[in-house]
């Protein structure tokens, strides 16, 4: 799980060396549409995986300790996915405010 | 975030399970009756491809259960194993709860701004 | 649309119900093992039977279960040689009860099982059932 913790990282550093001007606003939203991307990836992918060991362990086909593991991966994915986004939206909000 | 074959999946699974439930049941209250065979269920694969079948794309599976899904058999009642059975049926209803609750609680958590 | 879930409710209290009369009736049996007839040569307390039946509902799969009757055994009484009782006839013999206590303990222990049972079986209908409503309540 260490993916969405770096994730977390580089939107702080992100944040605290951004200056106020659009150029670097641009640059900086650049970098934070990427980390948001890979976050909702592996969201999108570990719900995935969450869904279907869990339709499994319905059917009878896998275990109870494959779905807690799987369902749990998903939460924390899904919480630092959300994290990162309104962290972001903070970060946006906050420099769209600054008077230039 | 659409909405999933997860919740449909548990719904039809709750169901069995609570067919199974009431199979015992039976089982179990009338184990003394003279004569009395015990009553069964389908097989889970059995009755999610009947539900499978037959839901339409507006109605959810669980709201048209499509088989019987009581078998008669031969068999005496054994009460331990009725109980055994009933063991079963907690545990995967018990998953079954956890599943649907966290998969709501994701849902739920995606679409709620900060 | 059947509710298989309060069906088993149902279908255990049911149960537990039949097995609390059976209960009864052994109960009544034992304290009365002993109870002979107030007058002469008349007959003394005869055993208690229950007897259960099935009450199917095929179409919600509900198959309870319910006392049918409580009836008689109609085993002879035993004969006790005691001419000095009230109820003894001319020949000094007493009719007692055709009930034999280690019988009934069997039955007692039995009904208790079958109780226990159903009880789980209750007690589990309505875990589920609770189960399925908090997933309505709200989470963290």
């Amino acid at each position: 799980m260490i993916s969405p913790l770096s994730g977390l990282d580089a939107v702080n550093s992100i944040t605290s060396e951004a200056k106020p001007g659009i150029g670097n606003t641009q640059a900086a939203s650049g970098d934070f549409a990427a980390v948001l991307g890979q976050a909702m990836q592996n969201v999108a992918q570990s719900v995935q995986t969450a869904e279907t060991v869990s339709m499994e362990a319905m059917k009878g086909q896998a275990d109870v300790r494959e779905v807690v593991d799987a369902v749990m991966a998903a939460e924390r994915q899904m919480t630092a996915a959300t994290a990162i986004r309104d962290k972001i939206t903070t970060a946006y909000l906050e420099i769209s405010r600054m008077a230039i | 975030m659409a909405d999933t074959g997860i919740f449909a999946l548990a719904a039809v699974h709750a169901d069995w399970l609570a067919a199974r439930q009431t199979a015992l049941a039976g089982n179990i209250a009338n184990a003394n009756v003279p004569g009395y065979k015990a009553t069964d269920t389908v097989s889970f694969a059995q009755y999610l491809d009947a539900a499978s079948r037959s839901a339409s794309p507006t109605m959810t599976a669980s709201l048209a259960p499509a088989m019987d899904p009581f078998v008669d058999t031969n068999r005496n009642v054994a009460v331990e194993r009725e109980l055994f059975r009933a063991a079963e049926v907690r545990t995967a209803h018990g998953l079954n709860t956890a599943v649907a609750s966290s998969f709501q609680s994701l849902f739920l958590a995606a679409a709620r701004s900060q | 649309m059947s509710d298989y879930l309060t069906g088993s409710l149902r279908i255990a209290s049911s149960g537990l119900q039949a097995e609390s009369i059976r209960m009864r009736v052994v109960s009544e049996n034992l304290a009365n093992a002993q109870s002979t007839a107030e007058t002469p040569g008349g007959d003394p307390y005869q055993r208690k039977l229950v007897s259960f039946e099935t009450v199917a509902e095929r179409l919600s799969g509900s198959v309870s279960v319910e006392v049918a009757r409580i009836g008689r055994d109609s085993t002879d009484f035993r004969v006790e040689h005691n001419p000095g009782h009230p109820a003894a006839d001319a020949d000094g013999n007493v009719l007692m009860p055709n009930v034999n206590p280690i019988i009934e303990m069997a039955d007692m222990r039995e009904a208790n099982h079958a109780y226990r049972a159903n009880l789980e079986v209750f007690t589990q209908a309505r875990e589920l059932i609770t189960m399925t409503i908090d997933l309505m309540r709200s989470r963290r």
